[in-house]
């Protein structure tokens, strides 16, 4: 009889041993764009997968450099048509960054326009050197705006949950208020419920 | 030659090895099809076989316990959903010559990288020699998880024998690997 009491035993202090509060606290550092679907929320993958069909999109477009300048661009409204809390930002950021880097698009700053014109105030208030000091007048005009929306469907039944996203993206010409360009990316995202435990 | 070919298995080997990507998105459009997820959650509904090898004792009033000596099995299983299972088994108990067929359910919580289970059977105890009688067979155990196909486990079950007159008593220990497919 003294094997099954030291099974019970040991049973027993397996549970009692991973009993007590819990917390995240091992970690590593890995690739950002590995995927990984550990729940059925927007994550950062999809973010890369949407930056990256838009980019190449925008790039490619004969339409922007059709005029043989590298076209001025501001970012506006992103609309985020979801359910969940998105960062829409972080999106257009991502988007900003690599176009800049291309050297395909120019973007002008029109998020801290308030804090430049604050800062025209000041150094044309006499505390900066008059030759160095800027001024209102040489901002460059932008020749596009762009915007874009991004959508959600849910289905679920049961076990089964497919995800769906719709990012559109649109450049319109300021001039003339034509969409110069517009591309979609679509992201469907299959989930079967199952439980993880505590 | 017989190296050669030998190196050139193993080198193909390890190129696809070394080939195989997982997941990324910094592919060609849709190469980022079909991948990611829970690493720890397998797929729902699953066949699974076990195979166990230990030990059991019997306990009959009025006798002292009797070591049966080894005892092996195959339990061939249908997980339902992580929780539930349903199961059909066979056990030999080597040194009574007594074989087990059974049949039961199996239910399992999870918690990584941990599987608890408890189980009951109804089985049909057929010794080589003498009558064959019914048993009710509950059980619990503990699965470590290998990998989503593997699992390591050692389960405790009780056996009560129904007999004419009396009801015999086993105590089951035993170890085992559990393959799902």
């Amino acid at each position: 009889m003294k094997t099954p009491i030291l099974i019970t035993a040991l049973l027993f202090s397996l549970t009692i041993g991973c009993a007590g509060p819990r917390a995240f606290t091992k970690g590593t550092y890995e690739d950002p764009e590995t995927v990984a679907l550990l729940d059925d929320r927007f994550n950062e993958n999809d973010m890369q997968l949407i930056a990256k069909k838009m980019i190449g999109s925008i790039i490619e477009s004969p339409k922007l450099t059709a005029e043989g300048k590298v076209p001025a661009v501001m970012l506006g409204k992103m609309r985020n048509r979801t359910t969940e809390h998105i960062d829409m930002v972080a999106l257009l950021n991502k988007l900003k960054t690599a176009l800049i880097q291309s050297g395909k698009l120019r973007f002008v700053d029109a998020t801290n326009r308030r804090d430049i014109a604050q800062e025209y105030d000041y150094q044309q208030s006499g505390y900066v050197d008059p030759t160095q000091a800027k001024g209102p007048g040489k901002q460059i005009g932008s020749d596009f705006m762009l915007t874009g929306t991004l959508s959600s469907n849910v289905q679920e039944v049961g076990k089964d949950k497919l995800v769906y996203y719709k990012a559109t993206f649109q450049l319109t010409n300021l001039e003339t208020s034509e969409i110069v360009w517009t591309d979609e990316k679509e992201i469907r995202k299959a989930y079967k419920k199952r439980s993880i435990g505590l | 030659m017989k190296r050669f070919f030998l190196a050139l298995i193993f080198a193909l080997l390890v190129s696809g090895v070394a080939s195989a990507q997982t997941g990324r998105t910094d592919g060609s459009e849709e190469s980022e099809f079909g991948k990611g997820g829970y690493p720890f959650a397998g797929p729902a509904s699953q066949f699974y076989l076990n195979t166990s090898f230990g030990s059991g004792f019997f306990k009959t009033p009025g006798l002292a316990n009797t070591q049966t000596g080894f005892l092996y099995g195959v339990d061939l299983g249908f997980e339902i959903d992580q929780w539930l299972g349903v199961q059909m088994g066979y056990t030999y108990l080597s040194d009574r010559d007594l074989s087990i067929y059974s049949i039961g359910s199996r239910f399992a919580y999870t918690y990584e990288p941990f599987v608890y289970h408890v189980s009951l059977s109804a089985g049909l105890y057929d010794p080589e020699i003498g009558s064959q009688n019914f048993g009710l067979a509950p059980g619990a155990g503990i699965d470590i998880r290998i990998n989503d196909r593997v699992r390591l486990g050692i389960e405790y079950k009780h056996d009560f024998i129904f007999t004419d007159n009396i009801t015999t008593d086993m105590d089951r220990v035993n170890a085992g690997l559990k393959f799902f497919f």
